[in-house]
């Protein structure tokens, strides 16, 4: 039953993108977050740095897999700024990778334990998923150890 | 009344004003995000406002901005449908 549910059902094919659904046109982002300078997304799960900008793409079952996805150049985040070092700093990690169900980063010690030059923390994490929407923190780390700035990015 | 909400959260709520259903009728409702590990989403059986607005009057929609009725990571794994039955596999390779 359960893979009669997920082989029917999902969000992972393209009858659930906007041209799917039956507009005959989208020009936009189909995560729940992006960086507007950088049509990257954010606080989801997807890796950071991965753009999220489509024009029809995506709208037909028929459409080759992988499906490409544009990706925007010429911005210039700004320094020192939480998205920067998202971006930018290959020892920054984030709380995405926190997940409700394994639990990462239940403490600032296990971020600690990551890596060093952990700047925030939300103690109250939980495996809330209302929560963890809330309050979607980029969790920065810098194996460098140079503090980095913190976002709080919700929807 | 001078204002009014279908939901707390926003893509419950894109999927109410889309598909005319209480946002308690899509899965979203449990929180705004759409967790990878649940197989959810608005039902495809809903009909979603641009399929009417067609049939009514062959209007031309476009979409222009957030979707988030859908898991982007998801769809760029969706040559492998098993990787939304071993969830745990499958999002360290969307991490990359």
């Amino acid at each position: 039953m359960l893979w009669r549910r997920i082989s029917t059902q999902g969000l992972y094919t393209p009858q659930y993108t906007p041209v799917g659904r039956g507009f005959d046109e989208m020009f936009g982002f189909l995560e729940g977050g992006e960086d507007h300078n950088t049509s990257k997304t954010f606080g989801n799960f997807c890796h950071n740095g991965e753009a999220d900008l489509s024009h029809n793409q995506l709208g037909s079952d028929d459409d080759p897999f992988p499906y490409t996805w544009p990706e925007c150049t010429g911005f210039a985040p700004l320094p020192d700024t939480a998205v920067f070092e998202y971006y930018h700093n290959p020892g920054a990690v984030d709380i995405e990778s926190y997940n409700p169900y394994d639990g990462v980063f239940e403490t600032e010690e296990e971020c600690a334990a990551l890596c060093s030059g952990c700047v925030v923390f939300l103690a109250q994490c939980s495996r809330n998923q209302s929560f963890l929407h809330a309050t979607y923190i980029f969790l920065h780390c810098s194996l460098a150890g140079a503090p980095s700035t913190n976002a709080h990015v919700t929807a | 009344m001078t204002s009014h909400y279908t939901y707390k959260f926003c893509a419950p709520t894109r999927g109410s004003f889309l598909t005319g259903r209480l946002p308690y009728k899509l899965a979203a409702t449990r929180s705004n995000l759409i967790p990878w590990t649940l197989p959810d989403g608005t039902h495809l059986s809903y009909t979603m406002l641009p399929k009417f607005l067609k049939a009514a009057a062959n209007y031309y929609s476009v979409h222009i901005g957030k979707w988030h009725q859908v898991r982007h990571c998801a769809l760029k794994l969706s040559g492998v449908v098993n990787a939304s039955l071993t969830p745990h596999l499958a999002v360290p390779s969307c991490l990359g």
